[in-house]
């Protein structure tokens, strides 16, 4: 009955009566409060720094608390859920047509709000008055791109936004929208964008902050939906935005002629502070994620790729460390409290001192992981894959101490909720599922595959290579025997003329 | 000092050596052709070049009934492995499935192992260090098989054999680079599709003109521009079967480095036995190949025609009008 009511209340035409409604309280009594959703995981990986760390959470192993499916939708019905927030005890995702609820107790879905469909990328929740806002956003411009062998067009089903009354008349590729945990209802008219957002949004000190693909980055006030300021990078925008420290880190990503850069700006004014060009010839650079006053992020070329530490204040580099590998530029590194975690495209997981860029310890778990974002659970990192697999490494050892079993199914995000880990995943089990600790789960001890066990090594060479040469030299003995010498005159050789040629070499005396 | 005036006795093999007539015998200077005459010429008549199976039968015997080749193939791989660990190799270790491959697919093994330790910009540089242990070790090798498909003993004339064959393995895997790299520039130009042929193309054609030269080294002493001409033209002799020989090598070499699900897939650094057979069967069929190339060469040295003189420029006819 309320998911239906929302739904009505939410659909286009409503959404202006109701926005013009729930502003006026908002405008007129609320101020940002503090402390409601403290702590939680408020936003893609954590909160506005990006760290991907809950300081708290259920231990390893774990076992499946619930489950809440949810269809595919958008163009083709091949979108799922973005990654989830958690405010109180409701875990939030947005999926290509609506951002729905779920109770992180039973799994239940609580509501679904309608949005205007766009790409499935994480909404933010912050305190608002006595409530909870839950800021996203929605449209998609002319659509996604196709998907391969599809003849679906890139248009189907996708309806443009609506400029907000007074904002214009024409649709727009995609707005900033918020509304009330608790009731569901608009908080204010949506917010126009440039573009297409995939960002997602991130929330600090009553702002909101997000980028469209065309490098616009603007800045919401929480309170009224007021455009603080807008900046105009002039470049591709897809990675979530950080903040820390009133300073917003935006990572703009290459082309053929221009580097990928990381752009530092006052999160009050918007006024560029720095940037940070890669000094190798690099494409791409991934998400950011800061803490300790740095800011770290990977800059991946055709030349090389490598994980760098900046300094907040200037943009200075402050180590680089060079990783031969591919990495997903959606996910940031997981930034412990001396350690860098970057995981790259085959699951090869490297942890680096945070001051310094050494490494500590790497463990390769041998599977992909793309679209599928570790976060640092108390003392276990988190590593989830495109199989369904979930791995739970020891962050100051780097063994291996639990794993889930791969089911085909993509486990996309985690998000941590107190005792329970909510993940959203794809395929067949395409929804969100829930993870609580299993007092009864099997721990190991298993070190990763990249450490160098030397007498298990020189025995697999022993038990190959010795059977393969005695087999292989018995058969060289029957075929020499059997064929003979390849040349058999060849210590009978004549010249033209009909002489015996003798080899000068093998008339030479080769000592000196 | 050389033996390239070394001949040996005409003779008829139950091996499936073909025995050339006699009018084709002698080192008779080719006619020099044009480039278009050299691709498309026709490739009919014969030679004493043995059959692909006789060759396969050859060369299996000769590594396999020489334990210093065989053992010394698979110490090679244990040590490049180990060496490969040493500078930070993390896997897969089903890469050294070519460790020993002929160039350019022994080459493209050094660029995958030299771009992943030393990234895109450093692997250009540690290439050429890889290279020249790769042409030592293939010279060593090819101056061991020469001796033995010559029924000569293994010994210190053997050292002095492969050291004569440094330079033109050397060029040969340098040259393997070159192939490789010239691909990978005009691959992309040309699309998905036709790259990936480009990158085929290459491998085969490196294999087919550039694999005898070693072995003509190595058994002639000859100059390395003279060793690598003469390469090209025994690669080209009508009816010799070697493009087909060259294809078959490198189209076997592709597919078990691409194979899905082999053993040592993975990142490790502590390969399964079922990896280690894998990987050092994979290494001594290389073996083989080198050997089959040599015990080809061998068998038609006498045919393989001198390079031709070069064109006297025309004299310069000036008509005044």
């Amino acid at each position: 009955m309320l998911t239906s009511l929302v739904r009505l209340v939410s659909s286009r035409r409503a959404r202006r009566t109701v926005a013009a409604a729930v502003c006026a309280p908002v405008l007129l009594g609320a101020g940002v409060a503090a402390g409601q959703v403290a702590g939680a995981w408020t936003e893609f990986q954590g909160g506005p720094s990006k760290t991907g760390v809950a300081t708290d959470g259920p231990v390893p192993g774990y076992r499946r608390a619930w489950s809440t499916p949810f269809d595919p939708g958008g163009p083709g019905d091949r979108f799922g859920l973005s990654a989830p927030v958690i405010a109180g005890d409701v875990a939030v995702a947005v999926g290509p047509d609506a951002v729905i609820g779920v109770d992180l107790g039973s799994g239940e879905q609580t509501f679904a709000v309608d949005r205007a469909v766009g790409p499935s990328v994480p909404a933010a929740v912050a305190p608002l008055g006595d409530g909870t806002a839950v800021v996203y956003t929605e449209g998609w411009g002319e659509g996604p791109p196709p998907a391969p062998g599809s003849e679906v067009s890139p248009t189907a089903s996708v309806s443009p936004a609506t400029i907000a009354d007074g904002a214009g008349d024409g649709p727009v590729d995609s707005d900033l929208a918020a509304f009330d945990l608790g009731s569901q209802e608009r908080l204010w008219p949506p917010v126009p964008l440039d573009g297409v957002s995939r960002t997602g949004v991130t929330v600090d000190e009553g702002s909101a902050f997000v980028g469209v693909n065309g490098g616009s980055v603007i800045s919401v006030d929480l309170a009224d939906g007021s455009v603080e300021w807008r900046r105009e990078l002039d470049a591709m925008l897809v990675t979530p935005i950080t903040v820390i420290d009133a300073t917003v880190l935006v990572g703009l990503q290459g082309d053929g002629d221009t580097q990928p850069v990381v752009v530092a700006l006052e999160a009050g004014t918007g006024e560029e502070r720095w940037r940070h060009e890669p000094s190798a010839r690099s494409s791409v650079v991934s998400a950011i994620s800061a803490d300790q006053g740095s800011a770290f992020a990977i800059f991946a070329g055709l030349s090389e790729t490598s994980v760098v530490a900046l300094d907040l204040a200037d943009g200075t580099q402050r180590w680089s460390r060079r990783v031969n590998a591919t990495f997903d530029v959606i996910a940031p590194p997981v930034v412990g409290a001396e350690t860098v975690f970057v995981t790259d495209l085959i699951g090869h997981t490297r942890a680096l001192d945070a001051g310094t860029g050494q490494q500590r310890w790497d463990f390769a778990q041998n599977a992909p992981v793309f679209r599928s974002v570790p976060v640092l659970v108390g003392a276990h990192l988190l590593v989830p894959t495109l199989e369904g697999e979930l791995a739970a490494i020891d962050a100051e050892t780097g063994e291996l101490v639990w794993r889930l079993q791969a089911d085909g199914a993509p486990i996309r995000s985690i998000a941590a909720a107190g005792d329970v880990l909510v993940t959203v995943r794809g395929a067949d089990r395409s929804g969100l599922e829930g993870f609580e600790h299993d007092p009864g789960a099997a721990l190991v001890r298993e070190a990763s595959p990249t450490t160098l066990a030397a007498g298990r090594m020189v025995g697999a060479i022993a038990i190959a290579a010795i059977p393969l040469l005695v087999v292989v030299l018995l058969l060289g003995r029957m075929l020499v025997t059997r064929m003979g010498p390849a040349f058999p005159g060849d210590d009978e050789q004549v010249s033209e003329d009909g002489e015996q040629v003798v080899d000068p070499w093998e008339a030479e005396d080769p000592t000196p | 000092m050389t033996n390239k005036n070394r001949r040996s006795k005409p003779r008829d093999r139950d091996d499936g050596h073909r025995s050339a007539p006699p009018a084709s015998r002698g080192a008779e200077p080719a006619p020099r052709r044009g480039l278009l005459d050299s691709l498309f010429s026709p490739r009919v008549g014969s030679t004493s070049m043995p059959s692909i199976r006789a060759s396969a039968a050859r060369g299996l015997a000769v590594v396999a009934g020489t334990p210093v080749i065989a053992v010394g193939a698979v110490a090679v791989v244990v040590l490049e492995w180990f060496a490969a660990l040493a500078l930070g190799y993390e896997g897969p270790f089903a890469l050294f499935v070519n460790a020993m491959g002929l160039a350019p697919i022994g080459t493209s093994f050094d660029a995958t192992l030299s771009t992943a330790l030393f990234g895109l910009q450093g692997g250009f540089f540690a290439i050429l260090g890889f290279v020249a242990f790769r042409a030592m070790v293939q010279a060593l090798l090819v101056a061991a098989i020469v001796e033995v498909v010559r029924s000569a003993p293994l010994g210190r004339w053997t050292l002095i054999r492969a050291l004569r064959t440094l330079p033109a393995a050397l060029a040969v895997n340098i040259a393997g680079i070159g192939l490789l790299t010239l691909a990978s520039l005009l691959g992309p130009l040309l699309g998905p599709a036709f790259g990936l042929l480009i990158q085929m193309a290459a491998l085969v054609g490196g294999v087919y003109v550039l694999s005898f030269a070693p072995v003509i080294a190595a058994d002639e002493g000859r100059r390395l521009s003279d060793a690598m001409g003469r390469s090209v033209r025994a690669a080209r002799m009508p009816g010799a079967g070697n493009l087909t020989l060259a294809a078959i090598y490198v189209v076997a070499s592709i597919a078990i480095l691409v194979v899905p699900g082999k053993p040592g897939s993975d990142l490790g650094v502590n390969p399964t036995v079922a990896a280690w057979v894998m990987v050092l069967i994979a290494n001594l069929l290389h073996v083989v190949m080198q050997s089959m190339v040599v015990f080809r060469y061998l068998s038609v040295a006498d045919e393989v025609p001198d390079a031709a003189p070069r064109r006297q420029a025309a004299p310069r006819s000036r008509s005044r009008g």
